[in-house]
């Protein structure tokens, strides 16, 4: 299976028995809530600082609601960048509306130097940075060394 | 034996409002993590360095009853969190109940998104606490 791929269907496993958790929220659950949160939000992070080590790609971020969650690589700006997830994704969600596309999972903007490639994961956002010409297909196909 | 009861049972909630406070204090830039009561007293902090804990509970709830005041004017009903951005790093102020107030220190250092998810998130079991405190 492609690399990337399996860490998102892992991180989706792990948002899904969050939400899970969350939703029966109660003083039982309280630990397992917060165990299931520790492990799905150190996984964001431990992918963020994996998909950094490719080549070709400048950053990795993870959003929430608009702000910065983690972050590898070198990134400027980083609270516009949360901004910016935040406000992509609203606006596909809208386009949605229009075109019947669903929930909205992944978003590209390319630019004539740079590119950002945006996937849904539950409340969070992860966000790729690379260049233009960068094959991110290729790029995240296999486990950084 | 019912007094009895009540000790451990406090002693107990007193235990988990600490390990919440330790928890928020393991993220990363956090260096101040504290629970203010509605007379500006801190009654539970964690924090990594020397703290004037009762300027830190008095400017909370000035802080926290002057955003809740703005939000009312603009008709934004209640105030939920309150960030103050500084040079060196940010304060974070959450309601959990009857005017007992979660409040969060951080340095530069810390990524703004990860600490407000964390606090969010920490609201709802600090509500649970006090409920039985």
């Amino acid at each position: 299976m492609h690399w990337f791929d399996s860490q998102l269907k892992a991180l989706h496993r792990l948002a899904g028995i969050y939400e899970e958790c969350r939703i029966k929220d109660s003083n039982e659950f309280v630990e397992e809530t917060r165990q299931a949160r520790t492990i799905f939000i150190d996984n964001v992070q431990t992918l963020v600082e994996t998909v950094v080590k490719l080549p070709d790609i400048s950053g990795c971020v993870a959003g929430h609601e608009g702000f910065i969650l983690a972050k590898a690589g070198s990134i400027s700006g980083l609270d516009a960048l949360g901004a910016m997830i935040q406000e992509s994704m609203d606006i596909a969600q809208r386009g949605n509306e229009i075109l019947d596309l669903g929930t909205i999972q992944q978003l590209l903007v390319i630019g004539e130097n740079n590119k950002v490639a945006m996937i849904s994961m539950g409340a969070i956002t992860l966000a790729i940075l690379s260049s233009t010409q960068t094959n991110l297909t290729k790029c995240l196909s296999k486990k950084p060394r | 034996m019912s007094n009895v009861t009540a000790i451990d049972s406090r002693k107990k909630s007193v235990d988990e409002i600490d390990r919440v406070l330790r928890n928020l204090m393991n993220l990363q830039g956090v260096t101040a993590a504290a629970i203010v009561d509605r007379d500006g007293l801190v009654t539970h902090i964690r924090r990594n360095f020397e703290i004037n804990t009762d300027a830190l509970g008095v400017s909370v709830q000035i802080v926290f009853g002057a955003a809740s005041k703005a939000a009312t004017h603009v008709n934004h009903r209640a105030a939920d969190i309150v960030i103050c951005e500084n040079d060196d790093g940010y304060v974070l102020l959450a309601p959990i109940m009857s005017g007992i107030m979660l409040s969060l220190v951080t340095d530069d250092d810390a990524l703004l998104g990860r600490v407000r998810f964390e606090l969010k998130e920490a609201i709802p079991s600090l509500k649970r606490l006090f409920l039985n405190y």
